[in-house]
């Protein structure tokens, strides 16, 4: 390997991990984003909802409970042709209710939404 | 709202406009390419699994008397409400009510502590003052942890339709 190969494979990492990060990063503020969906986050509630991939979204939770304890409560909901099921931290997967069915999907809805007006300001001058 | 760092461009002292990076604007368009199917497998699989959940939702009065998206302004996805879709991002986190911490998906309730209880799987360790929860983060998180139930077979399901858990 030359040393001019070396370098290029060097530089191709850093892109690569450049470009992991940045989409990393969206999903990080996309998942920001998507804790509004619920309206006001209270105090001392981190709260995360934000689409994964294409088949799994993922609401994220933490906070102190009475006794001042941390609490954290992760749910991935795992979409599947035949219906969404889901799955705590520990838990096996179920399938989600009518009722919970329907706001998921308000969720999902609302989710993109938000992130679509969050990013136009960023993103007028490509749709041009 | 949208934290990522961006670049700020001016041409001859104009308006300042934000601007992404390349790889930042690469990030988005792959984004939107999952995001945008992903909402539409969901509704499919949810108006497969529960006819009609989608006419209902569209059905559901706004508060300005139309028709065509959820109403309610706040609460969680298995105890609560979505905030109202019709109102921008700021709009919504400026007027919804405040609201209890969440609860268990499946506990039907809205306090903190029952949450907590129904949750209990999932507390914990306290951390020393000041640190942050030992949590990492949760997008990581869940990327390792769905990597991992892909590579260990671990995951219930069979996307070509069947599945274990039901």
């Amino acid at each position: 390997m030359t040393a001019l190969s070396v370098v290029g494979s060097i530089l191709g990492k850093n892109n690569s991990r450049k470009h992991a990060d940045a989409y990393r990063e969206a999903i990080r503020e996309e998942a920001k984003v998507g804790g509004t969906v619920f309206g006001t986050i209270p105090k001392g509630v981190r709260r995360e909802f934000f689409c994964l991939d294409e088949h799994t979204w993922i609401w994220h939770e933490e906070w102190k409970d009475a006794k001042g304890r941390q609490r954290v409560m992760t749910t991935r909901y795992d979409v599947r042709p035949h219906g969404v099921f889901k799955a705590q931290d520990g838990q096996p997967y179920r399938p989600i209710g009518r009722e919970e069915a329907k706001r998921l999907l308000v969720a999902m809805k609302k989710y993109n939404d938000l992130i679509d007006t969050e990013l136009a300001p960023y993103l007028s001058d490509l749709q041009r | 709202m949208w934290t990522l760092p961006v670049l700020v461009s001016s041409k001859e002292g104009g308006p300042q406009r934000p601007t992404l990076a390349p790889e930042q604007i690469e990030a988005v368009v792959a984004r939107f390419a999952v995001r945008g199917p992903a909402a539409k497998r969901g509704e499919r699989a949810i108006n497969t699994q529960f006819p009609g959940v989608s006419d209902e939702i569209a059905a559901t009065p706004l508060r300005d008397g139309t028709r065509g998206a959820a109403t309610v302004t706040t609460g969680n996805i298995a105890t609560g409400a979505v905030a109202g879709r019709e109102r921008p991002a700021y709009a919504v986190v400026a007027e919804a009510p405040a609201e209890v911490p969440s609860a268990a998906p499946d506990s039907g309730a809205t306090g903190g502590e029952t949450a907590a209880v129904s949750a209990s799987t999932n507390a914990v360790d306290e951390g020393a003052p000041g640190l942050p929860p030992a949590v990492g983060d949760p997008v990581i998180a869940a990327q390792q942890k769905v990597e991992a139930a892909y590579q260990t077979g671990a995951q219930t399901e069979d996307r070509s339709g069947h599945d274990l858990a039901a």
